[in-house]
């Protein structure tokens, strides 16, 4: 007979055997979330977390409305309008400084989880890549390649064309580290327009708006 | 005269704030047990589900696997022990057993996964025989591979989502830089299986370099047969041990029962804290009245009387 310790082992196996838990849900969210915010906040002395999703905020209206600001449909299986995003909103000495902000993005060989972490003007302070599948996926992951992006905001990004990956202006000088993986290249620009689209309807034009004068920041 | 009842009903009214506070009480108790209560009974059936739901009573694995593949789970530890291909005739030739199936199961170390890399955990399957044991199994998109030695797989609900794949979309094996085409993905089951990436076992073997290897047989017994008799028949094989599910489901409403045990005693402190709340209004609405019937004594009120 087996043993009541090889059982358990077993069973152990059989409810971690493929970690479902270790697939996570749609949403996209920071492994070690207290490593990462203090490694992509430095200074920061904590941080709060709040989940939105589009169809929470907006419904079908925002949307459409983050669908043309982005330039390109939400599509496949996954980019779906009650995606929950998790934002990060960064406390240096009890008072916000920041946000963090990840999303999903589809690559060659699998999902692309893209981080941003954003002043209050909603300008990138870093860029993080936490996963992807690509044989050249240490070049885009690389710290190089993300200070590219350090002082770049949605405006920079306006002109970015998802679908035909055509940038001018600041983004054009976004240098591929890998031209082999051009398609990983542009998902994870695709990647980051998205996620300064989102952040702006979640976050920054709410605020300008409930703020005092109710001017609303593009 | 008025009856029991009433004056229960009217003393409930007496002290409006008192009575509304005990009841309270008495619902969040009841809250607490039966939260406790179903939160013990809904582990139980789902850990029960997924057990029944790996499709076979017996598992057959070479000596130390099960240590080895727990770990290779939690740690991204590599050194699985592997058993020979040829166990699947010897074991099928007994007439007890009505179905086999054979799999490799292989971790590739991704270091592009989060900051210090991750394991992804492939495994290689006969889609026939595997899909006979999982006859819950259902596709949402694609189907099973189309051939022995195809370079395809199918996936896991949540393994797909979280790579946010499609049909016809491409994985990575990275370590191996081997490309696979995803042919299918699988409907949410609500077990392990979500998240679980499966290829052809030849594909398995040869990618992994584990020509006619395996790590795990599972075994559905024919209707009727003792389980544990054939398990002890197994045990006759060479370098092997047999996992028997029933036992495994054993050791964890064992464990279960630990925690329930544990569930238990916070109900019970639950009850008691109620029973207490309640006793002690009850009491304190008694001897508040003390004096009130003292006096409806003295100027001659019988015992009926204070109900009236």
């Amino acid at each position: 007979m087996a043993s009541p310790v090889k059982a358990v082992i077993v069973a152990l196996f059989l409810v971690l055997g493929g970690s479902p838990a270790a697939w996570g849900a749609v949403g996209c969210d920071l492994n070690d979330p207290d490593r990462d915010v203090a490694r992509l906040f430095p200074g920061s002395s904590g941080y709060k977390t709040t989940y939105v999703s589009i169809d929470r905020k907006g419904g079908e209206a925002l949307l459409a409305k983050v669908e043309t600001k982005l330039g390109d449909k939400f599509h496949g299986l996954y980019e779906t309008i009650d995606v929950p995003y998790t934002i990060y909103e960064i406390l240096g000495n009890k008072k916000k400084v920041g946000y963090i902000h990840g999303v999903n993005q589809k690559g060659q060989f699998g999902g692309i989880q893209v981080f941003l972490a954003l002043d209050l003007e909603g300008t990138i302070k870093a860029f993080y890549i936490q996963k992807m599948t690509s044989q050249h996926a240490g070049k885009l992951r690389d710290a190089k390649f993300g200070r590219q992006f350090i002082g770049l905001n949605l405006k920079d990004f306006e002109s970015y064309d998802v679908v035909s990956g055509k940038a001018s202006g600041k983004v054009e000088g976004i240098n591929n580290p890998a031209p082999e993986a051009e398609s990983d290249f542009r998902a994870a620009l695709r990647a980051t327009k998205k996620n300064l689209v989102l952040m702006d309807e979640f976050v920054y034009l709410p605020q300008a708006a409930s703020s005092p004068g109710g001017s609303q920041k593009q | 005269m008025i009856s029991k009842l009433q004056v229960a009903y009217k003393n409930l009214l007496r002290k409006r704030v008192r009575s509304l506070l005990t009841l309270v009480g008495i619902a969040l108790s009841s809250w607490v047990l039966v939260s406790l209560l179903g939160f013990n009974q809904g582990y139980k059936t789902a850990l029960s589900k997924d057990i029944d739901n790996m499709g076979f009573q017996l598992m057959i694995m070479a000596k130390g696997c099960p240590y080895e593949a727990a770990t290779m789970m939690l740690k991204g530890g590599t050194g699985l022990k592997y058993m020979k291909e040829s166990i699947v005739g010897e074991v099928t030739k007994e007439p007890d057993v009505e179905k086999t199936t054979p799999i490799l199961m292989a971790a590739a170390f991704d270091p592009n996964k989060g900051e210090s890399g991750g394991v992804a955990v492939y495994f290689g399957v006969e889609a026939k025989t595997f899909s006979e044991m999982k006859p819950f199994f259902k596709f949402r998109k694609g189907g099973w591979f189309t051939q022995d030695h195809a370079y395809e797989a199918v996936m896991g609900y949540e393994a797909a989502e979280l790579e946010q794949r499609e049909v016809g979309d491409m994985i990575l094996i990275p370590e191996k830089n081997i490309q696979f085409k995803v042919v299918g993905i699988l409907a949410r089951t609500g077990t392990q299986d979500d998240g679980t990436i499966f290829i052809p076992l030849k594909t398995a073997q040869k990618v992994f370099g584990k020509p006619d290897e395996i790590t795990t047989l599972g075994i559905k017994v024919k209707k009727g047969i003792d389980s544990a008799r054939l398990e002890e028949k197994l045990y006759s094989l060479q370098d092997v041990q047999v996992v028997s599910m029933a036992q495994v489901k054993d050791t964890i409403m064992k464990l279960i029962s630990t925690a329930k045990v544990m569930v238990l005693s916070i109900a019970m402190i639950a009850i008691l804290i109620a029973m207490v709340g309640v006793i002690n209004t009850i009491l304190t609405s008694v001897w508040e009245r003390f004096q009130e019937i003292g006096i409806l004594k003295t100027i001659g009120a019988m015992p009926g009387t204070y109900s009236s």
